[in-house]
Formats: structure tokens, C-alpha cells, sequence
């Protein structure tokens, strides 16, 4: 890899950077090897996808980026410094909401806060402007249980705001929703990171969600993940303002970008 | 979201079947009630009627007058407090000792992975075997309590253990990217999620600690229900054991019901 790509001359660090990163997992049955050299750098405030076949070590890249485990070699930065741990910084949204069915929504909201030792009457003001915000003011003290797939999803979004993280990570956050809440929810929540200056990163086999939601995708091989390509997402035929996920699935390039990705990802077979 | 209100005014098709639901459920009443009488009357015609030998088997109405016998000679009360006592303490011990000990492994793996062999064949162990042991080292008293604590505690420990181990990875590694440490994945997720294996682990142990203190009282006591059987058996008032044993089902009913009682409250 060359220094231009890795950002690494440049004055102001990029926002995330992986840098000749190796990751092997050890367990009594034995070794896997589940990333495998990988570079690339994202920008602050942008939005990137990652897509790959299952087990080709999306997660592990999260996990990483989250601090959750330590590369076997090379590096991850965040603003040029290593990743020690989680941090407040860096929120994660998992492919289960994982909501705690024994708190409310706003209980759920404030784990994070409680966790890190925060302010908690402030956290508990911030928390109910960010879950009205989402449309889940009517329900701070309803539990899980009692919400659609949606209206949960939009509570673990929350809960992750409420940490007021720069960089977001969502590993397949939508996956577990029936189609129509997915599309739904999947652009409601792209707009809310979007309005937001949040950097994203989002995990999904599903090459349209990628697509729709992204200014970059990324491809990785089959494992041990390798950095395959890097597509730009762009809709000149839409005009200056990129309008929202729902419209750009209808623009002349969004075919050709699926069409693309998808030759890629069926070449490996 | 899902909408389960019903509907505010039933249908004529709804009262009907609201109908048939109370019918159903009188019957299962009923049908409870007989059997209770069918056995009581069979169990006083029998003996009464040199079917089967009332020495052997005693009859309601003997029972209800040795139970009003016990009462009259004041010891009864005695009896009771003592077993009660005795179950109380032990089920409070084993349940602290063995929440402790298992919050203990989960939060060293390493202990957990040393101790397990020994946990497993002590809790195979049968812990009656031991009566005699507890007798020597303990005396009469102690041995009570060690015989029921005993019988409770491994099985507390096992099953706490087994509860914390399959709490919801998802939620421990959500509780991890928020920060969480090891003492804090306890307090915020494995605890509260697990109140109902606690609960579960509580209505065992009721039953498990009454018959711990009921065998430790067979071998040495002066009082307690226990006691009491082993007594009247022994100068073959069998109306004094049938007492004895029908207020032990009594209490140990009344305990489970305090228990679903509290879990009802703690998992609303
Ligand atoms: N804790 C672990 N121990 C051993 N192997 C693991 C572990 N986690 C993941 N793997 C393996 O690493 C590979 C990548 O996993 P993952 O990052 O979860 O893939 P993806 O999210 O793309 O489906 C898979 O082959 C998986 O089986
Ligand atoms: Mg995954």
C-alpha cells in the first residue's frame, strides 16, 4: 500500500484508518483466519458499507474498530491514535436491538450512561429528546415487549445516541426486520446519521441496502476477508443534493452499481 | 405494534364462549373436590370397616382428634417453629452461600473449570448419606442444618451457574461496546436477567431444605415435625404421624405460594 491511500501524510488524521490489519482467531478446534491485510481509510461524516458472503469477517472488523479485541497485526486508528478498547466514542448497533426486556425504553436508553458513570440527570434529559425525536416519546416507559420490530430498532438506535458518538457502527441492524419496516426504517435511520455528521460504517449482505444508504462501498473477499474493491456511490443523474435511500434505488446508476458489486461477489463463487 | 385490546363490546359467539370457559373451569373444581372426598371417605370406611388395619393406617377423624390432641398438650406450635426455624435458616443460607459461590465461577472461569469435577459428584452425591457424619461432627442441633443446607446448596450453585452461563451473548457484547466491565456484565445483565432461574432455583430449595431438616430431625431432635413422625411411629399413634405429615404438606405449600407470590412481584 502506498502512503496517498493510507492517509498517513496528511495533517489531520482520517477519521478511521485500517492499517496492514491481520485478524486469527485461536479456539480448541483451532486457527481461522478471518482478515487478512486490510486497508482502507474513511472520512469523517462519511457513510461507508460493507458488503461480503457470510463469515468473510465483517463483524470482526467492527468488533475491532469497536475495541471488543486486538488485531493479531497491524493497526487500527481512530483520528490517528490506536484503538485500546470502547470507547463513549464509537457506538455499536448489533443485528439483534438487544434491548434488556427488563428495562423500559428509557432504562434501555440510559445503560450506557449508567455504564460510563455519566451525569445522569443529564443523560436522562438527552435520552428523552433523542427517543421523542425518533417518535418514541409516547412510549419511554413501555417495555421492549410491548414495540413493533421498527419501533425497537429505533430505541437501540437511541440508546447508542445517547453515548453522543462520532462514529457509528451498524453490523446488519436491519436484517432481523420484515421487508417493508426494513426499508423504512433502514431510511429513516440513514437520514438520522446523515443529519447528524455521524461516520458510519454499516455491515449487510444486502447489495441495495449497501448501495442506497452509502457514499462508499466496500467488497471483501471470502475469508480470510480481503479488501476487494472500493466502489464511490454517486447519482449525478440526481442532482447536487444526494436525495434520501428510498429515491436513489430508482436512479439510472443504482442498476449498474448492484450489477457491479454483484458480478464481483458472484466471481468468488 | 400489535394490538391486544379486546374488543369493547362482545359479540353474543364471544359471551357464549366466556360462557363454556366458566363451565369448564367449575368442573375442574369439582372434579377436584371428589377426588379429596372419594379418598378421605375411602380412607375412613376402610379401616373402620376391617378392610385394612387401622393400626397400620389410622383414619381422618383419629387425625383430626390427634391433631386437636397436639394442640390441647400445647406443643404443636412448638413443633412447628422449630421445623420452620430450621427450614428458614437453612434455605436463607444455601440460597446466599450459593449465589455467592456461583457469581463467584462465572466471574472466574478459571476456578469454575478447577471446581467443576468436585461440584458435580457433590451434587450427585446423596447428601442423606452424610446424616450420620453431620451427627458426630455437629451434634444434634448442627447436624440439622448441615444435612439441609447440604441438599440445597450444590443444586443452588449448579443451577445458577448454568442460568448465568446462558445468558444472551448479544447482550453481554452490547454491554461491552458500551463499556462494560466483568462486574458491571453481573450487575447489568447476568443478574437482572436472570431473576427467573432465581426464582426457579428458590421454589427447588423449599422443597429440598424441609426434607434436609425433616431427615436431620429423624436421626436426633426433641422437637420439630420431624420429630414428631419419628416419635409417634415409634409408640404407634399413627394419628399423630398422619398429622404431622399433613401439616408438612400444608407448610410446604404455604412456603411455595410466598415464593410465587414474590416471583410474581419481582418478574412483572
Ligand atoms: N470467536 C470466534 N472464534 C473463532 N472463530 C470465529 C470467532 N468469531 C468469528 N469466527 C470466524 O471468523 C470468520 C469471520 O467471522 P465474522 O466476522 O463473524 O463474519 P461475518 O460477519 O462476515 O459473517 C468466520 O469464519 C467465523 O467462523
Ligand atoms: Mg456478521
Amino acid at each position: 500500500m502506498t502512503g496517498d491511500t493510507t492517509g498517513r501524510h496528511l495533517a489531520v488524521p482520517p477519521k478511521i484508518e485500517f492499517r496492514n490489519v491481520d485478524l486469527h482467531y485461536f479456539s480448541t478446534k483451532g486457527e481461522t483466519h478471518a482478515v487478512s491485510d486490510m486497508n482502507f481509510t474513511v472520512n469523517k461524516g462519511e457513510f461507508i458499507s460493507i458488503v461480503g458472503q457470510s463469515g468473510c469477517g465483517k463483524s470482526t472488523l467492527l468488533s475491532l474498530l469497536c475495541g471488543l479485541m486486538q488485531s493479531t497485526s497491524g493497526q487500527v486508528l481512530i483520528d490517528g491514535k490506536p484503538v485500546k478498547g470502547p470507547s463513549p466514542q464509537v457506538g455499536f448497533m448489533l443485528q439483534h436491538d438487544s434491548l434488556f426486556e427488563w428495562r423500559t425504553i428509557l432504562e434501555n436508553a440510559l445503560l450506557g450512561p449508567e455504564i460510563r458513570g455519566m451525569d445522569m440527570p443529564a443523560a436522562r434529559a438527552r435520552a428523552e429528546r433523542i427517543l421523542t425525536n425518533y417518535g418514541l416519546g409516547q412510549f419511554l416507559h413501555h417495555r421492549p415487549t410491548q414495540l413493533s420490530g421498527g419501533m425497537r430498532q429505533r430505541a437501540a438506535l437511541g440508546r447508542t445516541m445517547c453515548m453522543e458518538p462520532d462514529i457509528l457502527l451498524l453490523d446488519e441492524p436491519f436484517s432481523a426486520l420484515d421487508f417493508q419496516t426494513r426499508m423504512s426504517i433502514s431510511e429513516e435511520i440513514g437520514e438520522i446519521i446523515r443529519r447528524e455528521g455521524k461516520t458510519a460504517i454499516l455491515v449487510t449482505h444486502d447489495i441495495p441496502e449497501a448501495i442506497a444508504m452509502a457514499d462508499r462501498v466496500i467488497v471483501l473477499s471470502p475469508r480470510p476477508g480481503r479488501l476487494k474493491n472500493i466502489h464511490d456511490i454517486t447519482f449525478p443523474s440526481l442532482g447536487e443534493v444526494r436525495p434520501g435511500c428510498m429515491a436513489v434505488r430508482d436512479a439510472e446508476e443504482f442498476k449498474d452499481y448492484f450489477h457491479t458489486i454483484w458480478t464481483e461477489m458472484e466471481s468468488d463463487g | 405494534m400489535a394490538d391486544t385490546t379486546p374488543n369493547a363490546t362482545p359479540s353474543v359467539a364471544y359471551q357464549n364462549w366466556a360462557a363454556r370457559q366458566g363451565r369448564a373451569r367449575r368442573k375442574v373444581i369439582v372434579g377436584r373436590l371428589l377426588l379429596l372426598l372419594g379418598f378421605l371417605a375411602l380412607w375412613e370406611y376402610a379401616p373402620r370397616n376391617g378392610m385394612v388395619n387401622p393400626m397400620l393406617t389410622s383414619y381422618p377423624s383419629a387425625v383430626w382428634d390427634g391433631f386437636w390432641d397436639l394442640i390441647a398438650q400445647g406443643k404443636l406450635g412448638l413443633h412447628i417453629g422449630v421445623t420452620l426455624m430450621e427450614v428458614m435458616i437453612s434455605f436463607a443460607i444455601a440460597m446466599i452461600l450459593g449465589t455467592a459461590i456461583a457469581i463467584c465461577l462465572w466471574l472466574s472461569p478459571m476456578l469454575e473449570r478447577v471446581l467443576d469435577p468436585f461440584l458435580v459428584v457433590l451434587n450427585a452425591l446423596p447428601k442423606i448419606a452424610l446424616v450420620p457424619i453431620f451427627y458426630i461432627w455437629l451434634g444434634p442441633t448442627g447436624s440439622i442444618y448441615a444435612v439441609a443446607i447440604a441438599v440445597a446448596l450444590f443444586i443452588t450453585i449448579l443451577m445458577l451457574y448454568t442460568g448465568f452461563n446462558q445468558s444472551d451473548p448479544n447482550k453481554i457484547k452490547l454491554a461491552k461496546t458500551l463499556g462494560a466491565g466483568q462486574v458491571q456484565i453481573l450487575t447489568k445483565v447476568i443478574l437482572p436477567g436472570n431473576v427467573h432461574t432465581f426464582m426457579a432455583t428458590l421454589k427447588a430449595n423449599v422443597g429440598l431444605s424441609l426434607v434436609g431438616v425433616i431427615v436431620g430431625e429423624f436421626q436426633a431432635s426433641k422437637a420439630g415435625l420431624g420429630y414428631l413422625i419419628v416419635y409417634g411411629s415409634q409408640i404407634f399413634r399413627m394419628d399423630m404421624v398422619m398429622a404431622a405429615i399433613v401439616i408438612l404438606s400444608l407448610i410446604s405449600v404455604g412456603i411455595y405460594l410466598i415464593v410465587q407470590k414474590a416471583e410474581a412481584i419481582l418478574t412483572r
